[in-house]
């Protein structure tokens, strides 16, 4: 069962790289002539032509796409055609900031929205749980980047309690930790309320009532972890948005990070580093979804398979 | 004779759910708001006044103040109104179109076709969609319908997964079983129970999707990707007003909340929606 | 009955919730050492709230509103839910209905044993361990240091009601209250469970909550019959069997199973040889399925015959009924109509010739659908009458299932189980079929209701002279309606013949262990008419 649960996932990567890659050489077609932006200003014929036979874009499309798929087999993703350093190992090293920044603002997103969580769901009907819900609602609403510009204008610009950039000091480090955790916290904070919510109506909570258990022993040892899968598959399946939030959050606080130069070779049409930065993206948000997937398994004992 | 009727069962679950009230109501300001958004421009989104520059908000002609030329934030946040609704309404349709369709095609029909939907749809939502969207629109350029046709066709498994859980869930049913014994066509079943069953799911989805589509296309808007120069939706507007963060703070406040509050009662509309699915169930 | 000292006494209590009133009129309820007391009911009786109410724990908005519940002549309703927490478990342990539910899925079996043991006893966790290693020893657990470890939903359903009663068992409390503790398990584990429990009952109070009178009769000392809330009647259990004196009572005893004026389904029109639906070596696997779900079955229905299929759960009758229906595909060869012309007929000929009513009403009605437009679909699909004539059709067929045609333009929600089975039957009645296939269509409904539908059931067949193939995990009921029966057990044929035959006389060991289990806690058959097995020493 596990193996061949993997293998459909290993399939499943497989049709994204193969997707992703296809999708950049369409664009790279549609985008212009790579020979004319490799060669820089003023091109004599001659030198298009070397370009051309060098890169082999004298081949015919199909042959092209194939020559660049076996290249992309072995990690040969090419140079950056701005700064001609080798492509993977640019993206590469962009890794660690992005990494930092996810990591904090999980941890962040983790302390606050599994304990605000579980007090909205104890008792959902209640005036002041109300109001958290509607508090995590209106959360929800208020995009990150956005939060993170009004954050900026507080902290930075009205009280000049932080500073906005950089990446050196662990000062710089709160803010973009701060927004990029408004990307799940709230959705997270739904989830484990409504999954305890939901478990404090099954009749496993009137058998442990029954059995004299107290309120907190209830709701942190038996509907918590009664509502944790939900939340795991959550923070699994939204990791990928939560990149998405990381390349925004990372623009605005100029993080030297993935996203950044993600942007910047859109910009320049820099394609061997956008293949190489969405494999990046894609190996990680996959090896993201598989440590999900054996946390669940982990904590849900209804997952696992049978010994008995 | 009929009205009476049609107007109560339409009022009835308002009337149940404050939720869904307040966000029917929020939802119906922001549609007057969307249709009247021409007559109450005040003044001419691009012609700025060179004497008024960065007015701030309250300012006697200027309800939100002006920007750097001297342009009118109250009638720029309107303009930019019109352009991101509809972006999120194709986009939205669009998905809902594709995803609707593979997802039940994936429940009907076991096998090959729901092997490879399952995939696609699987392997689509584990790339992040920003990063598709930022390749895409940087090359096919930006505007509404490039911008519409990315975000419709990166989004269209969000549907596709919700509409075939909920087809399962409906198509193993005793009643369609039923109607199976019955020898109804499979198109009727379709037709009849398949797709009135998936109303209530698809109207909470496309609530919560067309929210999603409105921040998406204001986060492209942001990073210089959505709109064209010179149409100024909130994420555009938001750019413009990050150079000025210190001298006119209101640049940004303006539509920051314009764009919060819109997404706050649309989110408002499908809570109050699903609860009231749910409380069908 | 070996005391006499009293242990639990409820006087006057009453239960409102703010929403639907007062739920528990007036309940007193008395119950001495090492009694056993059956608290007997149709569903929504106030059963498991009177239960409940006990040591406080009715469910949020439902409070109690008057009465006092004593236990050893402890004033519990004067407790608040502090001082309430502690007795929990220790004064009473509750087992409730459905122990796959009532056991928390991602929390290991040990864990839960052995805080509840700390919890209360102050014992040490080394101690607590030992304790919760007896319990389990106690219920007769096979293994209990490997089940330490384990999760519920390792376990079946028998075995999960064994460790729900070690755990409410676990800090020996003086009363066991047993919520309907059998009805979501199989016959032959229910017994098994039952005769646990009556071990148990030697050293603890049992209050048993059940909706079954025949057992209820045979396992308690007293009986308390409630009704809307009320007890209306209560005394010795074999008195109040045989001789009670409350109408509802009366009528409760009439609705059973060999009791009822209703039965027998028999028909008295002449058997035929005429096949209608002929089933040979039929075999059917699900896609991933270790076994077959049903593996060479043979059988046929004949017109004008009642056959009952028998079998617990996971035997594969279901899936049968779905193969004949239709719904599954099947080799051609596996099944033949004979009584039709062609052998492999159409959907929509297939449709004339057979129809089916399912177990669960709640679904297999389209709830957004009126009644009208649910009964009147197979009329559309197949073109049975013009449009102006529908409503007219549709009217009539609810009429002969005994529902008012003016309540045709209402939703499902409207109507109770008993209604929505009705209108099921009239959806298949609409296709006018000659055999109607009835897929454990009585065994989410009450015991009244379910011999009124069974009423309704023999006069149609009588009417339009229906073969009926009848699906039921019931025995009883088997025997009571049966022409024939045929008893499954995992996807084969272990027995079929006459019913009074099978029951009578079985001859495989599984249907005799299915019939030991059915009546060992049910009072005997006086051998009467032989397979009226439950009828009551009168």
């Amino acid at each position: 069962m596990i193996l061949s649960g993997l293998a459909q996932r290993l399939a499943r990567l497989a049709i994204l790289l193969l997707g992703v890659n296809a999708l950049l050489f369409v664009a790279l077609g549609l985008a212009g002539d790579p020979a004319l932006m490799l060669a820089g200003e003023d091109p004599t014929p001659e030198l298009l032509e070397r370009i051309r036979a060098e890169y082999g874009l004298d081949l015919p499309v199909w042959q092209r796409y194939l020559v660049q798929l076996g290249r992309m087999a072995q990690l040969d993703f090419g140079v950056s055609i701005y700064t001609g350093q080798p492509a993977l190992s640019m993206a590469l090293e962009q890794l660690p900031g992005t990494l930092l920044m996810a990591v904090l603002s999980m941890a962040l997103t983790l302390i606050t929205a599994i304990p605000a969580g579980v007090w909205i769901g104890h008792r959902p009907e209640a005036a002041s749980r109300r109001f958290g819900a509607a508090l995590t609602a209106v959360a929800q609403g208020i995009p990150g980047f956005v939060m993170a510009l009004v954050l900026i204008q507080l902290f930075v610009v009205r009280l000049g309690w932080l500073p906005s950039l950089g990446y050196a000091q662990p000062a710089a480090w709160i803010l973009p930790s701060i927004s990029l955790g408004f990307f799940l916290a709230p959705k997270l904070c739904r989830v484990v309320s409504a999954g305890v919510a939901e478990a404090m109506q099954e009749d496993y909570i009137r058998t442990a009532r029954a059995n004299g258990a107290s309120m907190r022993f209830i709701l942190w040892r038996e509907a918590l972890p009664a509502a944790l899968p939900a939340a795991v598959a959550l923070v699994g399946t939204q990791f990928a948005f939560l990149v998405s939030g990381v390349v925004l959050i990372e623009t605005l606080f100029l993080w030297p990070g993935i996203g950044l130069l993600l942007l910047h070779s859109a910009q320049n049409l820099d394609f061997p580093v956008l293949q190489a930065i969405c494999f990046v993206v894609a190996l990680l948000v996959f090896a993201v979804n598989n440590l999900a997937d054996a946390l669940l398994r982990l904590i849900d004992p209804r997952l696992r398979p049978a010994t008995q | 004779m009929t009205v009476a009727p049609t107007l109560n069962r339409v009022l009835a679950p308002l009337k149940a759910s404050p939720q869904l009230a307040l966000g029917a109501a929020a939802l119906l300001g922001w549609v007057l708001l969307l249709a009247l958004s021409g007559l109450l421009q005040t003044h001419d989104p691009q012609l700025g006044d060179l004497s008024q520059r960065f007015a701030p908000a309250g300012t006697a002609d200027h309800l939100l103040g002006t920007d750097n030329l001297g342009r009118d934030l109250w009638s720029r946040v309107l303009s930019g109104l019109p352009w991101s609704v509809g972006v999120a309404t194709v986009s939205c349709t669009l998905a809902l179109l594709l995803g609707g369709t593979l997802g039940m095609c994936a429940a009907q029909f076991p096998g090959y076709p729901r092997n490879i939907i399952n995939q696609l749809v699987d392997a689509t939502l584990s790339f992040p969609g920003l990063v598709a969207a930022i390749i895409i629109v940087t090359v096919a350029g930006r505007g509404f319908w490039p911008l519409s046709i990315t975000l419709g066709l990166l989004s269209w498994p969000v549907f596709a997964r919700v509409v075939y859980a909920e087809s399962l869930r409906l198509l193993a049913q005793d009643y369609v079983t039923a109607a199976r014994v019955m020898a109804v066509s499979t198109p009727r079943i379709l037709l009849g129970h398949l797709l009135p069953g998936l109303r209530p799911v698809l109207a909470v989805v496309f609530t919560f999707h067309f929210a999603d589509m409105l921040v998406a296309e204001s986060a492209l808007s942001f990073l210089g990707l959505g709109a064209p120069l010179g149409v100024p939706t909130w994420g555009a507007l938001l750019q413009e007003s990050r150079d000025f963060l210190i001298v006119a703070p209101w640049l940004m406040v303006a539509p920051a909340t314009a764009i919060a509050l819109l997404v706050v009662s649309i989110h408002l509309l499908g809570d109050g929606l699903s609860a009231l699915d749910r409380a069908r169930q | 009955m070996s005391g006499s000292a009293s242990l639990l006494r409820i006087r006057g209590l009453c239960v409102d919730f703010p929403q639907s009133g007062r739920i528990l009129h007036n309940v007193s309820l008395d119950a001495a050492e090492g009694e056993i007391v059956g608290l007997v009911g149709e569903s929504g009786a106030g059963k498991t709230l009177a239960a409940l109410a006990i040591l406080g724990l009715i469910p949020a908005p439902g409070h109690v509103t008057g009465g006092k519940v004593f236990i050893r002549d402890r004033e519990l309703t004067k407790l608040g839910e502090q001082a309430l927490r502690p007795l929990r478990g220790r004064l009473a342990g509750f087992v409730f209905q459905d122990p796959l539910k009532s056991l928390n899925p991602v929390r290991r079996i040990g864990s839960a044993l052995v805080e509840s043991a700390m919890r209360h006893s102050g014992l040490s966790r080394k101690q607590a361990r030992e304790r919760a290693m007896e319990a389990l020893r106690s219920v007769e657990l096979a293994n209990p240091e490997s089940a330490m470890r384990a999760y519920p939903h390792q376990f079946s359903g028998g075995q999960r009601q064994r460790i729900m009663i070690a755990l409410a068992l676990i800090n020996r409390p003086p009363l066991l209250i047993a919520d309907e503790p059998t009805t979501a398990l199989d016959a032959s584990v229910q017994s098994r469970v039952l005769e646990l429990l009556k071990r148990r009952a030697k050293r603890h109070t049992l209050l048993m909550i059940t909706h079954d009178l025949a057992l209820a009769a045979r396992f308690c000392d007293r009986l308390y019959v409630m009704h809307g809330g009320r007890v209306v009647e209560h005394g010795p259990a074999r008195e109040l069997f045989s001789n009670p004196r409350h109408e509802y009572t009366r009528s409760l005893l009439d609705a059973l199973p060999g009791r009822r004026t209703t039965a027998p389904m028999r028909s008295k029109h002449r058997k035929s040889r005429e096949a209608l639906a002929a089933v040979r070596g039929l075999t059917v696997r699900y896609r991933g399925a270790a076994q077959a779900a049903v593996e060479n079955v043979d059988f046929a229905v004949h017109a004008n015959e009642t056959v009952c299929l028998v079998g617990e759960s996971g035997s594969g009758k279901t899936t049968i009924a779905r193969a004949l229906a239709g719904v599954i595909r099947v080799d051609p060869e596996q099944l033949r109509f004979p009584s039709l012309n062609d052998d492999l007929p159409g959907a929509a000929v297939r449709a004339r010739h057979l129809q089916m009513v399912f177990q669960d009403p709640y679904s297999s009605l389209n709830p957004r659908w009126p009644v009208e437009r649910i009964v009147g679909e197979p009329i559309r699909t197949h073109r049975l009458c013009g449009r102006a004539e529908q409503k007219a059709r549709v009217a009539a067929l609810l009429g002969r299932v005994g529902l008012d045609p003016k309540q045709m333009d209402r939703r499902p929600a409207a109507f109770s189980g008993g209604q929505r089975q009705r209108i099921a039957l009239a959806r298949a009645l609409a296709m006018n079929p000659r055999l109607l296939l009835a897929d454990e269509a009585l065994s989410a409904l009450d015991i009244r209701t379910q011999a009124r539908i069974l009423a309704l059931l023999r006069d149609i067949r009588e009417e339009r002279r229906l073969a009926l193939l009848l699906i039921t995990h019931d025995l009883a009921l088997a025997a009571e309606v049966g022409d024939r029966v045929i008893v499954l057990r995992r996807g084969r044929i272990v027995e079929q013949g006459p019913a009074s035959k099978v029951m009578n006389a079985p001859r495989h060991e599984y249907t005799r262990e299915l019939l030991a289990a059915q009546a060992r806690w049910r009072p005997e058959n006086p051998g009467r008419e032989g397979v009226r097995m439950y009828t009551p020493r009168l």
